[in-house]
């Protein structure tokens, strides 16, 4: 078993919204409940892992009424206090467009993809995901 | 080996290089090397090559780099690595961790050993006697001044081909160099023993004269991945006279014959020197454009020549280069490697001029050669 320490600071944007919500599941495993994030918030777990394993790490962010404005962003990443934020430039989010919203852009001719490559900054509810094999440290050696 | 343990070797230290564990390196003379940079660390034709990679100059190489040290050894890669302008310029260190991220060995063990990289100039045969070359990595120079010819005996090759063939399990990299490759019956020899896998690549300095039916060419045109470095220094008759022994459209010949080889990426090498300064920039987009080069490295004069360097230039043509070299950087400056490159050549221009001996030198070769530098380079004269 790898036994890996993760620190995430997330960053709040809000004009006359609530606080926007994460979750954060690995492979599908509740290993942070949703909860409200305000500022400059930190959120640290640990999670162990199997040798050999494919890995999702997913934040499920929500709460965003689709009217006002409201940032959701990953200031800072860490894994066992190693700065990871370069490599998040390779992670996708998987944006929840607003259905409304969604179909008047279509119809204007603009095309928002199903994912966004390197997206730190979250102004849609959507999923964010960082996919990595076992050994954690092999796989973070050969794609750093 | 300890994954993290690993990740903190390569990532985390500042000058940690796997070459001491992974890489074998055979000079002219059966020398063996940490690397092309490194110093003499023992010799084949002395000693067995298992021997060798544990004895006390090498065990102490890497217990310096596993505590982080910059040691005399090492200090000219990563010299080379950090005086740079052109940023991430891929030094030696970076490019062997590059090809032994998957090697198996215990860094943290200094007796160990596993081999996934050759350096092969294990010979001076060559049929050319190019002006900023020398005896001991040119036979022909060599017999031209009656100096013995650097060669690495039979015996002791096969012993280190034997070593090879019973190692290469993890083998990522071959490179041939010399002498010139293609000449050097040693490598006949071993490639025929290697296994033709796709993820072992194999490199070759060439001076691109061969007939195209040589066996150790049809030898090395076998291996799925095959990285030819065309050593070119001035184009049409400037490169007949600088490359004596060659020939400009018989290396375009072979160039076009490797551009058809679906198995062959090809780049491109000009040494920087006196005769070379003012094509330079002609010369790279000629590669890079025309030839569709993937690479240009571009050397310092070094072989014990440093007359020949750029820094003797006349003032007038030094201050001419130095300007057509900050254009050329800015059309590569997104090429990491081409800039790199340039960026050490605008340095080796600022220094001060040590005379114009290489002027003594292109007249000796040519009373010997009965070739005329002089109506050639008139502005150099």
């Amino acid at each position: 078993m790898e036994k890996l320490s993760f620190k995430i600071t997330f960053g709040t944007e809000i004009d006359k919204a609530q606080d926007p919500c994460a979750e954060i599941l690995l492979n599908s495993i509740i290993v942070v409940p949703r909860q409200p994030i305000k500022d400059n918030q930190t959120i640290e777990f640990t999670c162990e892992l199997f040798e050999d394993m494919d890995y999702e790490l997913a934040i499920y962010r929500s709460n965003h009424d689709e009217k006002n404005k409201q940032i959701l962003s990953i200031k800072n990443f860490q894994v066992d206090g190693i700065d990871l934020n370069k490599l998040l430039d390779e992670m996708y989010f998987y944006p929840k467009y607003p259905v409304l919203w969604h179909k008047q852009q279509a119809e204007a001719g603009i095309d928002w993809p199903a994912e966004q490559k390197g997206w730190r900054s979250w102004g849609f509810n959507g999923k964010w995901v960082m996919n990595f094999t076992t050994p954690f440290y092999t796989w973070l050696l050969k794609n750093t | 080996m300890d994954p993290k343990t690993k990740y903190q070797l390569f990532r985390q230290r500042k000058h940690f290089c796997t070459a001491p564990w992974n890489l074998l390196y055979i000079g002219v003379d059966g020398s063996v090397r940490s690397c092309s940079y490194g110093k003499v660390l023992g010799n084949a034709t002395k000693q067995d090559i298992t021997d060798i990679q544990c004895n006390k100059v090498f065990t102490q190489l890497k217990k310096d780099i596993l505590d982080d040290k910059i040691t005399d050894n090492c200090k000219e890669c990563i010299y080379a690595e950090n005086n740079t302008s052109a940023g991430n310029f891929d030094s030696l260190r970076n490019h062997y961790n590059k090809t032994n991220i998957d090697s198996s060995v215990d860094y943290t063990d200094i007796g160990k050993f596993k081999l996934a990289s050759l350096d092969l100039h294990w010979s001076s045969v060559c049929d050319f006697k190019c002006v900023t070359c020398w005896a001991v990595q040119s036979s022909s120079i060599a017999r031209e001044e009656n100096k013995p010819v650097n060669h690495t005996p039979t015996d002791v090759a096969e012993r280190i081909i034997e070593y090879v063939v019973e190692n290469q399990s993890e083998l990522k990299e071959i490179y041939m160099s010399g002498g010139e490759p293609t000449l050097i019956k040693h490598n006949l020899k071993l490639l025929k023993q290697i296994d033709k896998r796709p993820d072992l690549l194999i490199r070759v300095n060439s001076n691109m004269n061969w007939n195209q039916n040589n066996a150790i060419l049809q030898e090395i045109l076998k291996f799925p991945k095959v990285l030819f470095t065309c050593s070119i220094d001035g184009m049409e008759s400037k490169f007949n006279y600088i490359r004596q022994g060659g020939n400009w459209d018989k290396t375009l010949e072979n160039i076009k014959f490797l551009q058809q080889q679906p198995n062959v990426d090809l780049r491109a090498n000009t040494v920087f020197f006196v005769l070379t300064a003012q094509e330079l920039p002609s010369i790279i987009d000629y590669f890079m454009e025309d030839i569709g080069s993937i690479d240009h490295t571009v050397n310092q004069c070094a072989m014990g020549q440093d007359h020949l360097r750029c820094r003797n230039l006349p003032a007038d043509i030094k201050s001419k280069v130095k300007q057509n070299l900050n254009t050329l950087f800015k059309k590569y400056e997104n090429n990491l490697s081409i800039a790199g490159n340039l960026q050490n050549c605008l340095l080796e221009l600022d220094n001060d001029s040590n005379g114009d001996d290489y002027k003594a030198h292109f007249d000796r070769i040519d009373s010997l050669r009965g070739t005329n530098w002089r109506e050639l380079y008139p502005e150099l004269t």
